[in-house]
């Protein structure tokens, strides 16, 4: 069995530490690190258009602005000027400060409704990941026969039934559109939550966990959900974007509150009006198209940013 | 190999600290077949030994330690840990158990969470101990006890019976009721009558759903106090999550002097480590904070899944030696499981050869090593690589082929598909595991060393 003892390595089993130069080189790879992980200009570009948006939506009452519901006589359908910069619509709004003002309506429905399907979605993906077996199956199924109902019809149709417009309140109508847009994103997320708990769930450090008796539900929070928040966030940012799209669709369906100021009802105007006073569309069209670009290059972005390694040195 | 029996069990004076009787671990696959994974397995453990498991890959010694974890739990079987039987303790008892019982696993840097630090990583053990050591207000009890037995009811056999043909009588109730609707006859009114068929369909209908009632009231009476225990259950938990909140900082100081103790025993600088994640550390400084998690509560037993497995050769060797230190620092008893037969037979004191989920082999590694017995150890032997330019490899004795599969295990001997000595006894007759010399055991008809004339039931003892 010369195999057997030529195989055996003696080698002395002084304590490993990392000393100085391991100290540096773990160091140097560190700063390594983060230099491949630069943003990208993109990224703060993004980052400060949505900075510049929910500022001024959130100050705009104190921003020099024209009234948003002020008419002003003798410019209706006139282009931008240096009084009116986005110009004028056709009953004379003033085409910029609705525009601002309008940032508020889309980005608060359809930040609340995001996060309320990210909760809702998150906490459905990670036990039905997690639990496994026929609870799976039922929550699977449910979450597939919501994302089978065409999005926008499903909102169109919860708000209009439990709210329709004219008899509703503004503020019941307002709460049941955010309402239908967080049911819109809860299958999403779910389905993105479930499916990195199941991979994640696999690995050796949760079998490591169970092995000491931990509860499932500090498993679940302390060892699955910081692993799978990175995806998660990621997807709600690009659900944020489709949620304002959507957000802006009920309103340029008439449903929801249309009483104020937002982007789908500035488009809804709008539309008649195209031929002859096209910036009544093109503005809020465009600030709407560059925060969704924005929201999903952020949502790229903040995967890639958050991704551990997992292997060693 | 592929033998049953209990001839190799030590007995009561020999200080055993784990003794595993008959352990059977079957998995369901597919619809209607079982992964027979460990079946019939029988070993123990001595105080301050070193028990060495080997075989090839899907020989069930992963599955077996992970069996005495209890995750998943044993089939059936038992695993006496100082004469507990763990596989028929409940859930709380074996909390209190597992801090005598650890494991390490083979690939060490995924079996630390890399989003967590050292620290926390290391006093997890710790962390869960104080937090069990926090009682439990009587709802929180009364809803652990309650959510089991609930889902055992719904899963209960009798529901499923019962519901499913009932379910199936709604629906043909249902068809009866519309194809009668729609080749009735049409009245003045304009509404069709269906006649014998459409009636027919609205009894089944009916009947079914008075069958369905009951069950579906249990459903909605069970699960509307699942809620509301549910609703409860945050409430009658703050007073606990309060007292351990408060007592955070004291538990933290106190299991910081540990951890750091812990991870200098295994040769891990506290000071820069404790804050680092498990991506910055090499593979073997990982192995050993892996170990340092299963130190920390002072166990008695730690169950060593391929430790080394994943490592380089040299750094196989120090966390070997590191391993054995800490042995007799800690007075540890390891089951050590692994391929490589050079490194069993350096830490082992005793060792067993397994195959395809039955124990083939037992013994003393020297004497093992030196005049197998069993045709597959001999074989298994036979596979180390010698160095030694004058031997010639392919003269070297090895068998073809992958283990059968362990859902259609072969009758009898589990090894006689790929033996050489195999007999039709060895499909006839599983082989019991009898001694051959001192303290070894061989689980063959046909075992090396015995003319083939003399093979008899009765033990043999040779050499």
């Amino acid at each position: 069995m010369s195999g057997l003892d030529t195989a055996v390595v003696s080698t002395s089993s002084e304590h490993v530490t990392l000393g100085v130069d391991a100290e540096a080189a773990i160091l140097a790879e560190a700063d390594e690190t983060y230099q491949a992980r630069k943003l990208g200009f993109w990224f703060w570009a993004s980052v400060g258009w949505l900075a510049f948006l929910v500022l001024s939506a959130v100050f705009a009452d104190l921003l020099p602005l024209k009234d948003p519901m002020a008419t002003f006589r003798g410019v209706a359908r006139d282009g931008p000027s240096a009084a009116h910069w986005f110009g004028a619509d056709n009953i004379g709004h003033d085409v910029f400060s609705r525009t601002l003002y309008g940032a508020r309506r889309s980005l608060a429905v359809a930040t609340v409704a995001t996060l309320v399907g990210f909760t809702v979605g998150g906490v459905i993906g990670l036990v039905s990941g997690f639990y496994r077996r026929t609870l799976d199956d039922a929550i699977v199924a449910v979450l597939d026969i919501m994302l089978a109902i065409p999005g926008l019809v499903l909102a169109l149709a919860l708000v209009a039934f439990f709210a329709p417009p004219g008899r509703a309140s503004p503020t019941s109508q307002t709460v049941w559109a955010t309402f239908a847009l967080s049911i819109l994103a809860v299958p999403t997320i779910a389905r993105v939550a479930r499916a990195q708990t199941m991979v994640w769930a696999d690995r050796d450090f949760v079998l490591a966990s169970r092995t000491l008796g931990t509860r499932n539900l500090r498993i679940i929070v302390r060892e699955v959900l910081p692993n799978i928040l990175p995806a998660m966030v990621s997807i709600a940012f690009i659900g944020l974007a489709v949620l304002i799209v959507v957000e802006a669709a009920l309103a340029f369906f008439g449903v929801g509150d249309v009483s104020g100021v937002s982007w789908g009802i500035m488009i809804q105007n709008g539309r008649s009006q195209v031929d002859r006073a096209p910036h009544m569309v093109l503005f809020p069209a465009l600030f709407m198209f560059m925060t969704i670009l924005s929201l999903n290059f952020v949502g790229d972005q903040v995967r890639t940013f958050f991704d551990v390694r997992e292997s060693g040195i | 190999m592929a033998g049953s029996g209990t001839a190799h069990l030590r007995g009561e004076d020999d200080d055993l600290v784990l003794r595993v009787d008959h352990l059977v671990v079957e998995f369901p696959a597919g619809r209607f077949g079982t992964v027979h994974a460990v079946s019939d397995v029988s070993f123990d453990l001595a105080n301050g030994e070193t028990l060495g498991i080997v075989g090839e890959s899907g020989c069930g010694k992963s599955t077996t330690a992970k069996a005495i974890m209890r995750v998943p739990p044993p089939t059936s079987g038992h695993i006496r840990l100082d004469g507990v039987d763990l596989a028929t303790l409940g859930a709380e008892q074996m909390r209190d158990v597992r801090s005598r019982l650890q494991m390490i696993f083979q690939d060490a840097i995924s079996s630390l969470n890399p989003r967590r630090r050292i620290r926390d990583v290391v006093a997890e053990p710790l962390v869960i101990r104080w937090l069990e050591s926090h009682r439990r207000s009587p709802l929180i009890r009364l809803w652990e006890r309650y959510v089991p037995r609930m889902l055992r009811l719904w899963r209960h056999p009798f529901v499923r019976r019962v519901t499913v043909p009932l379910l199936v009588a709604f629906f043909v109730g249902l068809v009866l009721w519309i194809a009668g609707s729609a080749t009735g006859t049409e009245q003045a009114d304009g509404t069709r009558d269906g006649g014998i068929v459409q009636a027919a369909g609205t009894v089944v209908m009916i009947a079914s759903l008075i069958g369905l009632a009951p069950i579906a009231a249990m459903f909605v009476v069970t699960a509307g106090v699942w809620l509301v225990l549910t609703v409860l259950l945050p409430l009658a938990s703050l007073p606990r999550t309060y007292r351990i909140w408060r007592e955070r900082k004291k538990f933290w100081e106190g299991a910081e002097v540990q951890v750091r103790d812990v991870l200098e025993d295994v040769g891990i600088d506290a000071d820069i480590a404790m804050d680092r994640r498990p991506h910055e550390f090499s593979g073997g400084q990982a192995q050993r904070i892996s170990i340092a998690r299963a130190l920390i509560l002072d166990p008695k037993v730690i169950i060593c899944d391929e430790p080394v497995s994943a490592l380089d050769v040299s750094v196989q060797a120090q966390v070997l030696n590191l391993l054995e230190e800490l042995k007799e620092k800690y007075g540890l008893s390891l089951i050590f499981i692994a391929h490589d037969l050079a490194v069993v037979k350096n830490i082992a004191d005793r060792v067993v050869v397994m195959y395809l989920g039955k124990v083939c082999e037992v013994g003393q590694p020297d004497e093992l090593f030196a005049r197998p017995r069993h045709p597959y150890t001999e074989i298994l032997m036979s596979a180390i690589p010698v160095i030694d330019p004058a031997i010639d490899p392919r003269a070297a004795r090895t068998i073809a082929g992958e283990p059968p599969s362990p859902i259609f295990p072969p009758s009898g001997c589990r090894f006689r598909t790929r033996c050489p000595r195999a007999s039709e006894r060895c499909a006839e007759e599983e082989p019991q595991i009898r001694e051959m010399g001192s303290g070894h055991y061989v689980a063959c008809h046909h075992p090396i060393g015995v003319a083939e004339d003399q093979v008899a039931d009765t033990p043999v003892a040779v050499g």
